[in-house]
């Protein structure tokens, strides 16, 4: 849980590493081959395995904030309707008619009673039954409830609707999510206002999400942006299954050796990533804004696209709130798409040269060996590599 | 033309004078009755026109059709005076009709 005491704890955990210049820290060094970012047939596997298989973390709550309220969007080619139903229970579907396939609504968010396809009219309620067909009679009888919307399965915990995009494909949301349901709930993002919300593209799946769980680069890359707040290489870890939370040390974080204890303002000392398995980051959770990616692959293993929601805690009203809540939204935006995405293009880039066989994760890049440790267990690509790999980088 | 007293969703009453040979979903939409979703186009296939008229009775309304009551039988406030208005033609013979709009499912 991050209670305040807890957050005075990572706080504490911070400052020992700030003062003795150290870092949370992995046992050993680990190698990854570079045909983990870039092997078509692996990426196959693992797309099937872990994005197809698992749940997702697929829309925040607050995008449904009514009955009737739906997202319609388009998931890794697969188009997806999300609807609060009268009863207050969110559900998810396939949005492709049962007729002959035409998608019932466009990507987007709002509010209906009824789904209607636009090719032939065939109607659906908001618990995917088909309760309408134009020339009905003309048709031939047919049997309605063998017709409903395909179902996904769909789970509504801590301000996220969580959906696994394979039919027919159930999952325990409560044992998935283990302990980190605590810190995920303590969030509160079922209170948050949805300020901004942008798609950005970028590389691999990896190095976009490797991007999200170091602080090692903040320095040198981020050093004109989130940089100038955040401590670089000072990370403590804390992992929740396949789950992960980061703390960052704010560079007022030294204000806790000047200061009584009593005179501490611990949240303001740290920022908090909540690292959600496969794809979601939950970025700076303390204090009054928050980034909240979905990091989605594409067709091929080296492109993505970034859902990004950038979140207020109340909806700024005053041009003073307006201007932080904007300045928040430039910053990181700067920082994802100029700064983190832009090298990882080059990343990607470099893969095909093959300069390099493995990368190195160093110890103080714990939460990406720990990612990498999930994608082989989740993912079961047959050919196990992790651990001490040398001569397996070679494209076959 | 034919005149129409409506009772609009949020209880607000009005009049309106609609022209004949449009569907009184069409009418409704045309006097700015906008709750009135008509969102599969007025083929009688969504219910998103529903309505209550209260006087049927004494106004040569067509009856339902077999789509009509299955669709109606959809909606969670299906009535007696239920109609889709979508299937209702606007004639000087429904001139006074009362109309209220029935209640979102």
């Amino acid at each position: 849980m991050n209670s305040s005491n807890e957050i005075g704890e990572l706080a504490q955990r911070a400052l020992v590493h700030f003062n003795a210049g150290t870092t949370d820290q992995a046992p050993e060094q680990m190698r990854v081959p570079v045909t983990a970012y870039n092997d078509e047939q692996r990426y196959a596997c693992e797309i099937s395995n872990v994005f197809r298989g698992l749940p997702l973390a697929l829309a925040l709550s607050i995008q449904l904030p009514d009955a009737g309220s739906y997202l319609a969007l388009t998931v890794m080619e697969t188009p997806v309707l999300i609807v609060r139903g009268k009863d207050g229970i969110v559900r998810a579907f396939l949005n492709v008619c049962r007729h002959r396939g035409a998608a019932l609504c466009k990507d987007g968010t709002g509010k209906a009673p009824r789904f209607v396809c636009p090719y032939h009219a065939w109607s659906y309620d908001r618990e995917g039954k088909l309760v309408g067909m134009y020339g009905k009679a003309t048709f031939g009888d047919v049997d309605a409830d063998e017709l409903s919307l395909t179902a996904l399965h769909c789970e509504e915990r801590a301000g996220i609707v969580w959906v696994c995009l394979t039919p027919g494909k159930t999952f325990d949301l409560g044992s998935w999510l283990g302990d980190f349901v605590g810190p995920l709930e303590t969030l509160n993002l079922e209170d948050w206002h949805i300020h901004d919300q942008r798609d950005i593209p970028g590389p691999g799946w990896k190095v976009v999400l490797d991007g999200y769980l170091e602080v090692y680069h903040h320095d040198s890359v981020h050093g004109q942006t989130v940089g100038q707040y955040t401590i670089g290489n000072l990370l403590v870890h804390d992992t929740y299954g396949p789950h992960q939370r980061l703390v960052f040390g704010r560079k007022s974080l030294p204000a806790m050796n000047e200061l009584p204890e009593a005179e501490w303002d611990t949240a303001d000392y740290i920022r908090i990533i909540h690292s959600v398995f496969p794809n979601i980051s939950i970025s700076g959770v303390v204090g009054d804004h928050c980034l909240f990616s979905q990091v989605f692959p594409g067709p091929k293993p080296e492109t993505t696209i970034t859902k990004q929601f950038v979140l207020s805690a109340k909806k700024p009203e005053t041009p003073q709130e307006l201007e932080q809540t904007e300045t928040f939204s430039r910053m990181t935006l700067q920082a994802v798409k100029d700064e983190d995405y832009a090298i990882g293009a080059t990343i990607q880039a470099g893969l095909k040269t093959k300069a390099n066989k493995d990368f190195i994760f160093g110890r103080n890049e714990p939460a990406l060996q720990h990612y990498h440790r999930m994608v082989e267990r989740y993912g079961k690509w047959p050919q196990p590599d992790v651990k001490g790999a040398t001569g397996s980088g070679e494209a076959a | 033309m034919t005149r129409l007293h409506v009772t609009r969703r949020d209880g607000e009453q009005i009049e309106i004078e609609a022209k004949n040979d449009q569907s009184l979903m069409q009418a409704l939409r045309a006097g700015g009755v906008h709750e009135i979703l008509a969102m599969c186009g007025g083929c009688c296939s969504c219910a998103t026109c529903h309505v209550y008229v209260d006087d049927g009775s004494t106004k040569p309304l067509p009856p339902r059709s077999k789509d009509e009551t299955d669709l109606l039988d959809s909606s969670d406030w299906f009535t007696d005076a239920s109609r889709l208005s979508c299937q209702i033609r606007v004639s000087e013979a429904l001139d006074g009709l009362r109309v209220v709009v029935a209640p979102e499912d």
